[in-house]
């Protein structure tokens, strides 16, 4: 019994444990598991050595997205060594996208070619976030009769009627508006601001995982997913 | 009358800020601005679209409520109406995304292909309709 034991410890499985984001950026065409995972285990030499196992050869040139399952990936690995346990600690599908080494520097960057016209969209969103905001809060007060309403509370308050004209309740009304904007945008606090996404950063998030979530699916209806046969 | 005129300015500021809060928390849960940034690929500027969004609904609601006049004339009248026109169209778009009208059409008709075209039709459709519109009256 003694000797069993001994013998027993030698065949005990190693666990490794794997995480891989949902979308994963690559630079390179031969693509290993270090470049899209991270990965622990309790033999840093396993670790060491798995992580030079190469998931996937690209083979055009251009930008593209290939979706991979995790299955797949515990296949390559047990192509390798038979005895690892693998845990997954991420997603059980995702995204390798290939971006080219020369296209890979300015994306990092700025995410165009050309900085001029970055800055040409920038302005452009910046604008139409500028005059739709004004045009969304004019269309708003002529919807809901802003101007009657200020009338009528005007009356209710101070027992005369304005008649139209402008007083100190619209000039709150104003001050009150970007206040309220900016609260929700949670600009007063710019310590706050760098350590809390605001409402817009959240969607951008929200939006992307979609996005990542539809590419995935789209790829697993038309058989187009790396998965193990 | 301090108090009265207390009261109105206690009015105007929550009844401003809630505007703001609930009709801002509308464009922006909507995802016009989050698409923009997404398709341009600048989405590092995005505080400086919030900034001008807050810029924007504020200077904009100054000059509706005081009537401000700006004579920037054709120019002024033909950013402003491009631009807001931009800004419709993806609120449109948006919110008919948001109400899942494209999917529930697709699956009902049991359409496979053509989903380009339709998105070109409503955009066609659009313009037809506003011009039709404002060239005849009624809206």
């Amino acid at each position: 019994m003694e000797a069993y034991k001994g013998t027993g410890d030698a065949y005990m499985s190693t666990e490794l444990y794997i995480k891989i984001e949902q979308h994963v950026e690559v630079n390179k065409k031969k693509v290993l598991l270090s470049d899209i995972a991270k990965l622990h285990c309790a033999k840093f030499d396993v670790a060491k050595e798995l992580s030079n196992i190469m998931i996937l050869n690209i083979e055009t040139t251009s930008n593209s997205n290939y979706a991979m399952t995790f299955m797949k990936v515990v296949e390559l690995i047990h192509r390798k060594r038979q005895d690892i346990t693998v845990i997954n600690e991420g997603e059980k599908d995702f995204i390798i996208e290939y971006v080219p080494p020369q296209d890979a520097k300015v994306t990092q960057n700025s995410g165009v070619k050309h900085p001029a016209f970055e800055y040409f969209k920038a302005v452009f969103v910046g604008i139409v976030s500028f005059i739709g905001a004004a045009f969304t809060i004019m269309t708003f007060n002529v919807d809901v009769s802003v101007s009657e309403i200020f009338d009528s509370i005007y009356l209710w308050f101070m027992g005369v009627d304005k008649k139209g004209s402008l007083t100190i309740l619209e000039l709150s009304y104003c001050i009150g508006l970007p206040i309220g904007i900016m609260v929700f945008f949670n600009h007063f606090n710019r310590r706050k601001l760098i350590m809390d996404p605001t409402p817009i950063h959240v969607e951008m998030r929200s939006y992307e995982k979609q996005v990542n979530e539809a590419i995935i699916e789209d790829a697993s209806r038309e058989g187009k997913t790396i998965d193990v046969s | 009358m301090f108090l009265k005129n207390l009261f109105l300015v206690i009015c105007g500021l929550s009844a401003g800020g809630m505007v703001a809060a609930g009709t801002f928390a509308f464009i922006v849960m909507i995802g016009i601005f989050t698409r923009l940034a997404e398709r341009t690929r600048t989405a590092k500027y995005i505080s400086v679209y919030e900034n001008m969004i807050v810029a924007g609904g504020s200077i904009g609601n100054i000059i509706y409520i005081y009537q401000i006049s700006l004579p920037l004339g054709y120019t002024g009248i033909i950013v402003y109406g491009l631009f807001s026109g931009v800004f419709v169209g993806c609120l449109a778009m948006a919110l008919a995304e948001v109400l899942k009208v494209f999917p529930i059409l697709i699956n009902r008709v049991g359409l496979v292909k053509g989903l380009p075209y339709i998105v070109t039709a409503i955009a066609a459709g659009k313009f037809a309709g506003s011009l039709l519109g404002f060239t005849f009256g009624g809206c």
